[in-house]
């Protein structure tokens, strides 16, 4: 009983180690083509460099350099929808990549694209993410109930341990923490439903066909909030606080 | 509540006359006031939705009227063309509290000969004696080709793509019509348009019509598009498009009438008869202010404010270009640098509305917004140009904008402050730096994202091609808590397990002391061999006797040693009355352990 401390760590360590949390992918032949990529970018021939950044993605490479040479090498072939996508995708990789954000500040500038702004708490709150606040969540419950069982248990036997209630109280307040951060981010759209505009020329309509009246007109790389899909249309959230419909085609999910 | 005689005591006479006529007089002028500034603007403008037809098949054209109504429908009559009135509508706006009225007169026209006719611009004047005019519409008249006949017999549904040129060049806009065919239906909507090329930019001008005609002696309806598209890539496409569209399928339930009620819609997806096109390269030469434009234009320039400028103040200019051609990649007329000298010019902004642009056969029309600031006197305007290629003089020409006159003079604050900042520097670089006051605080520079950064190239830290989404994310933490309550159960288990063991070890080996130490005994012990197990009790309660000073002092606890002793020397008694007796035997054993602890 004298090792029950030791055996509730190994217990929480154990269990976040016995799956897979992040890995590294096999990159056999991604390095050579990622060079020569850059090369082919240098040499000006920006569509050969943009195939073959698109390959090595379509291949399955993943990695924030790769997105956000895709992203520099989308702009300077004029697709700007793309690469404000490509950037954002970045930042999922990386938040606050700080390449990637000076590229979309630029971007906004340029084309005046719509975003979707935090304000208050959620704005300070916003670059958490909401994965990392529900594993807190998760973990500090387990915690908790643990060193509960173990306060139990050794005042049962008429022990008085200070290290087990120093635990509880600090799995308590991680509890508590993460509950309030999600609880002040539940209006943060969820990454897997945001998409960016990639074609030129959109616009956000009243009903689901083409004569349908304008809501607005989305500049390319805008984001957008997918709340809805039908046929060929998604109905979608607008920063601006506004809905409408829009053709699937042109806009791509922010996650692949 | 004012008396009910207030009206009458204030309009009588000998009241107060004078308020009478005051109240009166300001009411009138509100009236006047209000008529005067709310009334709506009004205008008259002729469009199409069908801009070509085929020969000997109809389209349509509208007259709008806003703000104003004409006593009967004009006609309308152009050699070529057989054009119908057909009706007339009207809709009243109310927007912002400001009301407005439109009144559109719909036209069927025909087309009688193949061709391009223009109906010129309609003059009307309006009940203030004010004048109004109409912008013109073309319709072109085309000689539909074969095809339609062979695939009419064969297929209920088909759709084909009519295109105004198929010789063009880069940036060359025309029109295009979509007509979809179903045979005997009662028509279609369009739900998706894909154009197929990837080198042609196409615009849709959300602009559809419906009509029957008769191909080979069947009856279709006939659902129409108009599209404007361009090229952006020289070289030979075939030109082709995805529909998918909703079908009213005829299912007459009683065999015969209209079956209005119980038509249907099905989605119908299918690709219209491929065109060729031959797209031709600007040729070299152009200009410096060619802007990519390919088309016809004309350009008009107006400026906010001539006279008491002064330097520095900003000048806005408007350039209007209107004409027929590529106005969706038009770039703004450009000062060239000779011209420049004097002036300070900034970006200019585009004013672009795509249902104003032109389809490459009726005119559109752009706005740009430029501003200059002039950095010395001047009289006259620079003359901004905008070049353009002319497909029809396979030539390039170019736009110059009005040299207006101006009046621009030296700001004389500015003149005077310069020379006294000139004298007042001269005079405090006599004077010694200790005398010198501090410098005002530098202000911090402001970033400028004037370009995306360049590529990285240090070796990427590959990762997982899956995105990281929160489903997956969840799943971790289900699997998490899984193994996590797997973990507790196996805990759980082991110490019961260890718990079992070490009562069985202290049963077999350990002293007997307590009456608990023998209950003990008895939970850890097995029950398959009685006999032995009677034999153990029994010396486990001669251990417990020979620790006790004074041996079994109760009742009970000799009671349970004679009826151990009995049981584990007699060989006579069966299985079933040594287990009963062993079941007895822990209940009282237990009864002792308890009131010993």
């Amino acid at each position: 009983m004298k090792r029950l401390p030791l055996l509730s760590t190994t217990f929480l360590v154990v269990c976040l180690f016995s799956f897979r949390i992040d890995c590294a992918h096999a990159s056999d032949g991604f390095d050579e083509q990622f060079a020569e990529a850059n090369q082919l970018f240098e040499n000006d021939n920006l569509s050969a460099a943009m195939a073959n950044y698109e390959d090595l993605f379509q291949t399955g490479a993943v990695a924030d350099e790769l997105f956000f040479n895709l992203g520099v090498t989308a702009e300077k072939l004029d697709r700007p929808g793309e690469a404000a996508l490509w950037f954002a995708r970045t930042e999922v990789l990386t938040p606050r990549h700080p390449e990637a954000l000076q590229s979309l500040k630029f971007l906004e500038n340029e084309y005046g694209f719509l975003h979707f702004e935090q304000k208050g708490a959620a704005s300070a709150l916003s670059d958490v993410p909401k994965v990392w606040l529900w594993w807190g969540v998760h973990i500090s419950i387990w915690a908790l109930i643990l060193t509960v069982a173990l306060i139990v248990i050794s005042r049962r036997r008429g022990r008085r341990r200070p290290g087990p209630v120093a635990v509880a109280v600090l799995s308590l307040l991680v509890l508590l923490a993460a509950g309030t951060c999600l609880y002040l981010l539940r209006g943060v759209p969820a990454a897997e439903s945001l998409a960016r505009v990639t074609a030129t020329e959109v616009e956000a309509l009243t009903t689901p066909e083409p004569e349908g009246k304008l809501v607005t007109a989305l500049p390319p790389g805008s984001e957008v909030e997918i709340l809805q899909d039908y046929v060929s249309w998604v109905y979608v959230e607008i920063p601006s606080g506004v809905r409408g419909w829009v053709e699937k085609e042109s806009i791509t999910p922010l996650l692949w | 509540m004012p008396p009910k005689h207030f009206h009458l005591r204030l309009l009588s006479l000998d009241g107060r006359p004078w308020a009478v006529a005051l109240c009166l007089l300001f009411w009138l002028s509100s009236v006047c006031i209000a008529q005067t500034s709310t009334r709506p603007e009004m205008s008259v403008e002729m469009t199409t939705n069908t801009p070509r037809i085929a020969l000997g098949e109809s389209g349509s054209l509208n007259l709008i009227c806003r703000n104003f109504e004409l006593r009967s429908s004009p006609q309308i009559n152009v050699d070529g063309l057989q054009i119908m009135q057909r009706g007339k509508s009207s809709q009243i706006t109310i927007r912002n509290g400001e009301r407005s009225r439109q009144v559109t007169y719909t036209y069927v026209v025909v087309g009688e000969q193949v061709g391009r006719f223009t109906i010129e611009p309609l003059r009307f004047s309006t009940g203030s004696g004010e004048s109004l005019a109409s912008g013109s519409v073309t319709f072109e008249v085309y000689q539909p080709d074969g095809s339609q006949t062979e695939i009419a017999n064969e297929k209920p549904y088909f759709a084909t793509l009519e295109l105004a040129e198929t010789k063009l060049y880069v940036n060359q806009v025309i029109p295009a019509t979509l007509s979809f065919f179903v045979r005997g239906g009662g028509g279609a909507r369009f739900t998706k348009v894909n154009f197929t090329n990837d080198a042609l930019a196409v615009r849709s001008r959300d602009q559809f019509a419906n009509t029957q005609t008769i191909i080979d002696g069947i009856p279709f309806s006939k659902t129409q598009a108009s599209y404007r598209f361009f090229a952006m890539k020289p070289g030979e496409f075939d030109v082709q498009a995805d529909i998918a569209a909703q079908v009213q399928a005829m299912n007459n339930r009683f065999g015969g009438g209209s079956g209005f009620f119980f038509n249907r819609l099905e989605e119908k997806t299918l690709r219209s008869i491929p065109v060729k096109i031959e797209v031709l390269p600007l040729p070299p030469g152009a200009p410096e202010s060619f802007t990519n434009s390919v088309g016809e234009f004309q350009m008009l320039t107006q400026v906010a404010q001539k006279s008491g400028l002064q330097v520095g103040d900003p000048l806005q200019l408007e350039f209007i270009v209107s004409g027929v051609g590529n106005m969706q990649i038009m770039g703004a007329p450009k000062l060239s640098g000779e011209r420049s000298d004097g002036w300070k010019v900034y970006e200019p902004s585009r004013e672009y509305d795509p249902s104003r642009s032109s389809d490459g056969l009726n005119p559109g029309v752009v706005r740009f917004q430029q501003v200059i600031i002039p950095q010395r006197a001047h009289t006259k305007l620079p003359s901004f140009q905008l070049s353009y290629f002319n497909p029809k003089t396979e030539r390039y020409e170019t736009l110059e904008s009005e040299a207006l006159t101006v009046s621009i003079a030296e700001d004389p604050q500015k003149t005077d402050s310069q020379s006294a900042a000139a004298s007042q520097s001269r005079e405090i670089s006599t004077l010694s730096a200790e005398a010198a006051e501090p410098s005002p605080k530098a202000e911090l520079p402001e970033p400028q994202f004037s370009d995306v950064l360049y590529i990285k190239r240090t070796r990427p830290h590959w990762l997982s091609s899956a995105a990281p989404t929160f489903a997956d994310s969840w799943s971790a933490m289900m699997r998490f808590h899984i193994i996590a309550i797997g973990l507790c159960l196996a805990i759980i288990l082991a110490l019961g397990f260890l718990r079992i063991h070490r009562a069985r070890k202290l049963a077999s080996e350990g002293p007997c002391e307590s009456w608990s130490d023998v209950s003990r005994f008895l939970q850890g012990s097995k029950e398959k061999d009685l006999s032995n197990m009677l034999r153990q009790l029994y010396q486990k309660l001669c251990e417990l006797q020979d620790s006790k000073p004074k041996g079994f002092e109760k009742e009970a606890e000799r009671e349970i040693f004679t009826k151990v002793q009995a049981a584990a020397f007699t060989s006579t008694s069966s299985n079933v009355e040594k287990l009963s007796l062993v079941t007895a035997l822990k209940q009282d054993i237990s009864a002792l352990s308890r009131k010993g602890s």
